[in-house]
């Protein structure tokens, strides 16, 4: 899968916890986003992990510091 | 009666787990993180021992970001300071990513209603501010001023550090008032305060308001 559909699926699932259209860029950060609190946070890392049946380690959870981490990761992790 | 105060190491994990859990209390007999999750005390304290032992800075439970204050010897006091997103990543995400780690998800999940009405009253803490946590006095050593001096101490030894900040801040309970009394005698005054609507929320705090106090500094 490629980089730039992970981030289209990441878009979605984002979109769909915060009940609002979001355009994340590898850049955006989660301070960035509107509403993308440490709630919507689990929520998100969940649904994240089901969706590509992964499961994120801790050292790599604290290790997103943008949405480009953390597609590079689900990459990482999908490979 | 000698006065010491060094850093927090691994074998005091027994004492910092001890004011982690009466600091929460804020003066109350309720333990949010047990109502939140529905997990018993000694649950917490396996979880809390977990959390400490994984050394996340950035948060307030990092063993070494932890002051304590003997008095002859015995552990007395405990404070925890930090600078918000110094790591770049603000401790409520932190402290998230841990919870989830080591709770199950399942409990993580079912506790969403809970962690809604705590944000209700949850203050957002400022980037670059030091933020004191888990500050904590053990009852037979109380009015010896202990937690102001550990505040103290954190600032001093931060600012050695080569630290740049201008402010410290401390979240606690408006119903405190022991507590408040003491940060206000530290040089705190309150700045902000937030009040739940949902009175549900007394579930799980003893309180349904938090308040924010500041203490500036004048570096140079």
């Amino acid at each position: 899968m490629e980089d730039q559909e992970i981030l289209m699926k990441v878009n979605d699932l984002v979109s769909a916890i915060l009940k609002r259209k979001v355009e994340l860029s590898p850049a955006t950060t989660a301070a960035d986003v509107d509403g993308w609190d440490s709630l919507s946070h689990m929520m998100i890392i969940d649904k994240i992990e089901k969706h590509f049946a992964i499961k994120f380690k801790l050292k790599e959870v604290m290790e997103f510091k943008n949405a480009g981490d953390l597609v590079a990761c689900i990459q990482k992790k999908l490979s | 009666m000698n006065i010491t105060i060094r850093r927090a190491a691994e074998s005091d994990k027994d004492f910092l787990i001890t004011a982690i859990i009466e600091a929460e209390k804020s003066g109350s007999d309720m333990v949010s993180y047990c109502s939140i999750f529905s997990i018993s005390q000694a649950e917490l304290k396996e979880l809390l021992s977990n959390i400490l032992d994984e050394d996340i800075e950035g948060q307030e439970m990092y063993i070494r970001d932890f002051l304590i204050a003997e008095v002859d010897g015995e552990p007395a006091a405990a404070v925890s300071a930090w600078i918000e997103n110094e790591t770049g990543l603000s401790s409520n995400m932190i402290k998230t990513n841990l919870l989830m780690y080591f709770l199950d998800r399942d409990i993580m999940m079912n506790a969403t209603p809970y962690l809604k009405l705590m944000n209700e009253v949850n203050i957002h803490r400022e980037a670059n501010a030091l933020q004191v946590e888990c500050i904590y006095t053990s009852e037979k050593f109380r009015g010896l001023g202990l937690s102001g001096k550990l505040i103290n101490e954190h600032i001093r030894l931060k600012l050695e550090g080569g630290a740049t900040f201008n402010k410290v801040q401390v979240i606690l309970l408006k119903n405190n008032q022991s507590a408040r009394k003491a940060y206000v005698k530290a040089g705190f005054s309150v700045v902000q305060e937030k009040t739940c609507p949902d009175k549900a929320i007394l579930k799980l705090l003893s309180c349904d308001t938090k308040i924010l106090m500041e203490r500036k500094l004048n570096c140079e």
